[in-house]
């Protein structure tokens, strides 16, 4: 027997009953630590960078929300939000830059106009796909992905290029600006998720920290009351099976459509945010491995799960940052490499999907209403076709 | 239209259609009986790149390079389907998929971590030499001569003789320098310069002659060249010829192997249905992982010929770009479809070099949209054709 098998199911014997404890005692701790992350008495340093990566975290989880939508929901895997997030973001800053929107309160619609505007673009790139399952599907939306990609590093005239998108207003809360700080720090390693040197710093402000959070929350929400919803549950039944649902009267592609549309939003709203954070929009932090860090975080949370799209992220985000910290145990000084991370982040990766290929959190059938538990792996078993 | 620039862009496309073949012939495959997009496919690729230059880089001679980066690709292409897909058979779609990514960042960050960040050049390639003293002194001497030459051989660190011969009143003596450094030639000089003076103290007038042999010695050279006037030139090099002519053996062996052994019938079986394959009698975990050893020595060896054709930029990142280009490749010609994906690397190939030498000129964006016109080609060909361009429109996933 394949030695990683036979260490997996020894780890299940109990039925995963360790999991959920494991679980049930990590959970109210990191809730904790997420929403009182500004006020925390620690060191100054440290305060501001637990207070950072959470923000980060919080961002990453609003896309990974609406990247839950299309591939979770509706069961079509995508490679390409960061599509989304870098037209949201784009959009929103451009837009702020502008003399006209200076007003207070334009960072919401600049928020939502950026949202709008991705969700324009998923509904383009969503229509000619309607008839495209699995796979072909997701190598269009990694095929927008780059295409956008490209256009935005070769225009440089209106998203300012390889260099990226700064200079942008101070993001402004219904009047006062908020304040900036100059940033320095441990943040200025490059890395995957990089920060620009020097640069002005508004995600270090409780403020937009409390904004960031409530963005979430509020996305949370949403997702809770639609996937309860009658368009929820028809997702499902796309899901679970595309012929019976339309048998079942589904109106396939005008659901997909509603799918794609708000799944942009959400990665839209997310991306814009993460730009307003380090006051710069660049091709270089919404590159294709923005997609993937978003998936990875999506797939080892649980597919298809409000919680498995929030706590994934949290877990690989935050882990991501985590690695590149010195750990100090009585005198013993743990630090992983700097360019090592992504070679632990690469083997957690594999470890976690081994152990379990559901996802840490997966989506349990709460209602009676859902026509089926479509995290099931039966239904995505290889040789299915 | 200038007939050069036309001439040197249709090679170059065709060289880098012929190696986007050989790597999307191991997506297609592996996609083919897994249903998985092998992400880390890009990474071995890499791997087969870094293996080749640094074993060149050594003194093995190319040819064994090249053989050496296939084996030790394949093994470990074996070994990630053993370690990070095998056990995930039976798990939803997506995990194995994020496998994948995690073995892509990890080979990735290993090579990084091994071997350095910075891009490399491609090593010189260390021609064998034909020394050839000329006349019956020579001869005579000729053991004097060819413990000189060893002794010089033995300093460096994979010298040695390939061949001695006696024809007539002449000593061929075939022989490859290894070393560590750069300057083979400078060595070369050494040998001859020490035979040359053990010689002359007896015998003044004989001459020695050197020349270089082997396959080495072949691939740096134009193949045909033409001269068109003024800087104008179009130059077919050997070491494009040696590309092209291993990327066809490799698809026609390859062809052989699925269509004719047995191995390749359960290879196609396994493809149909896995299930009814297992019944048949097929260990079906043994073909997949023959498949990933053969995809991957394909991906290694377009690793090495990579290397070779370009020349420099050979870094932890190389494989992220040809992999999505093969990966491309293999959907455009039908996924799962062997000869699909020979052409469809093909087209890309073309597809590319001509956006960048043509289309965007026409259209006055800038040459940086090469990409953007591979993969608009892409999305169109999915959205028109899901199966591909040699699909079968019967194909289930459309």
């Amino acid at each position: 027997m394949n030695p990683a098998s036979w260490a997996r199911d020894q780890w299940n014997a109990d039925g995963g009953a360790l999991w959920r404890r494991v679980g049930i005692v990590c959970l109210v701790p990191a809730c904790l630590v997420v929403a009182l992350a500004p006020a925390l008495p620690l060191p100054p340093a440290e305060g501001a960078r637990l207070m950072d990566v959470s923000l980060l975290c919080i961002l990453y989880a609003i896309v990974a929300l609406g990247l839950n939508v299309v591939t979770g929901y509706t069961g079509l895997l995508d490679l390409g939000i960061v599509a989304f997030a870098a037209v949201g973001a784009y959009t929103a800053t451009i837009l702020y830059d502008r003399p006209w929107m200076q007003f207070p309160g334009s960072l919401f619609v600049v928020l939502l106009v950026g949202g709008l505007h991705a969700s324009v673009w998923g509904v383009l790139r969503g229509a000619p796909t309607l008839r495209l399952i699995g796979d072909y599907y997701a190598i269009v939306t990694f095929a927008f992905a780059e295409i956008a990609r490209i256009f935005i590093r070769n225009e440089a005239w209106l998203t300012g290029g390889g260099n990226g998108y700064k200079n942008f207003p101070v993001p402004n809360l219904l009047g006062g600006h908020l304040e900036g700080g100059e940033y320095t720090g441990i943040l200025k390693t490059s890395g995957y998720w990089s920060y620009p040197n020097g640069t002005l710093w508004h995600g270090g402000t409780w403020q937009f920290y409390y904004l960031c959070l409530g963005f979430l929350l509020l996305a949370v929400g949403v997702m809770w009351r639609l996937e309860r919803s009658r368009v929820g549950r028809a997702w499902f039944a796309i899901k679970a099976d595309e012929t019976s649902a339309m048998t079942s009267g589904i109106h396939l592609s005008s659901l997909k459509m509603h799918a794609f549309a708000v799944s942009a939003f959400f990665a839209g709203v997310g991306g814009a945010l993460l730009a307003f954070r380090t006051s710069t929009v660049s091709t270089n932090v919404f590159d294709f491995w923005f997609s993937v860090v978003v998936l990875c975080a999506l797939v080892l949370g649980g597919m298809g799960s409000i919680g498995g799209a929030v706590g994934g992220t949290f877990i690989v985000v935050g882990l991501g940052e985590l690695l590149r910290e010195e750990i100090h145990m009585g005198g013993i000084v743990l630090k992983v490499d700097d360019r090592a991370r992504f070679l632990f982040f690469g083997v957690l990766l594999v470890i976690v999907m081994v152990f379990k290929p559901q996802g840490l959190f997966p989506r349990r059938v709460t209602t009676k209403r859902e026509p089926l538990d479509t995290t099931d792996a039966t239904l995505f078993q290889l040789g299915d076709d | 239209m200038d007939v050069s620039l036309f001439a040197n862009q249709t090679i170059n496309a065709f060289t880098l259609g012929g190696i986007y073949a050989l790597i999307a012939v191991g997506y297609t495959m592996v996609y083919g009986i897994i249903k998985l997009i092998n992400f880390a496919h890009g990474e071995i690729y890499m791997m087969g790149a870094f293996i080749g230059i640094l074993l060149i880089a050594r003194g093995v001679p190319f040819v064994g390079a090249l053989a050496l980066a296939m084996l030790l690709c394949a093994g470990l292409g074996v070994a990630i389907d053993v370690i990070a897909y095998r056990p995930l058979r039976n798990a939803p779609r997506l995990a194995p998929l994020i496998t994948a990514i995690g073995v892509s960042l990890f080979l990735q960050n290993f090579v990084m971590l091994l071997w350095g960040a910075s891009e490399r050049p491609f090593p010189d390639l260390r021609p064998a030499f034909l020394v050839r003293p000329i006349g019956a002194e020579a001869l005579a001497r000729g053991d004097e001569l060819l413990s000189g030459i060893e002794g010089r051989l033995q300093s460096s660190a994979f010298g040695r003789l390939k061949h001695v011969e006696r024809r007539g009143d002449e000593l061929y003596v075939a022989f490859r320098l290894g070393t560590e450094s750069n300057d083979t030639r400078s060595l070369l000089r050494d040998a001859r310069r020490d035979a040359l003076a053990q010689m002359r103290a007896t015998e003044p007038t004989i001459n020695l002659d050197a020349e270089e042999v082997g396959l080495e010695h072949w691939l740096n050279r134009p193949a045909w060249s033409i001269h068109l006037g003024g800087d104008r030139a179009v130059e077919l090099k050997w070491k494009v010829v040696f590309i092209w002519i291993v990327a066809i053996a490799l698809m026609l062996a390859l062809e052989a192997v699925v269509q004719q052994t047995k191995m390749g019938k359960a290879m196609r079986a396994c493809a149909l249905d896995k299930a009814t394959a297992a019944l048949m009698g097929i260990d079906v975990n043994k073909i997949i992982a023959a498949t990933f050893a053969i995809g991957s020595a394909l991906a290694a060896t377009a690793g090495v010929l990579f290397a070779l054709y370009r020349g420099s930029g050979i870094g932890y990142r190389m494989g992220f770009q040809p992999g999505v280009f093969a990966f491309s490749a293999a959907v455009l010609g039908g996924i799962g479809n062997i000869r699909g994906a020979m052409l469809g690397g093909v087209v890309l190939g073309v597809v590319q070099v001509a956006a960048n030498a043509y289309i965007t000129g026409w259209l006055g964006v800038s040459s940086n949209y090469e990409f953007a016109f591979a993969f608009g080609l892409l999305i169109l060909v999915i959205l028109i054709r899901p199966t591909g361009l040699l699909g079968r429109a019967s194909a289930e996933r459309a």
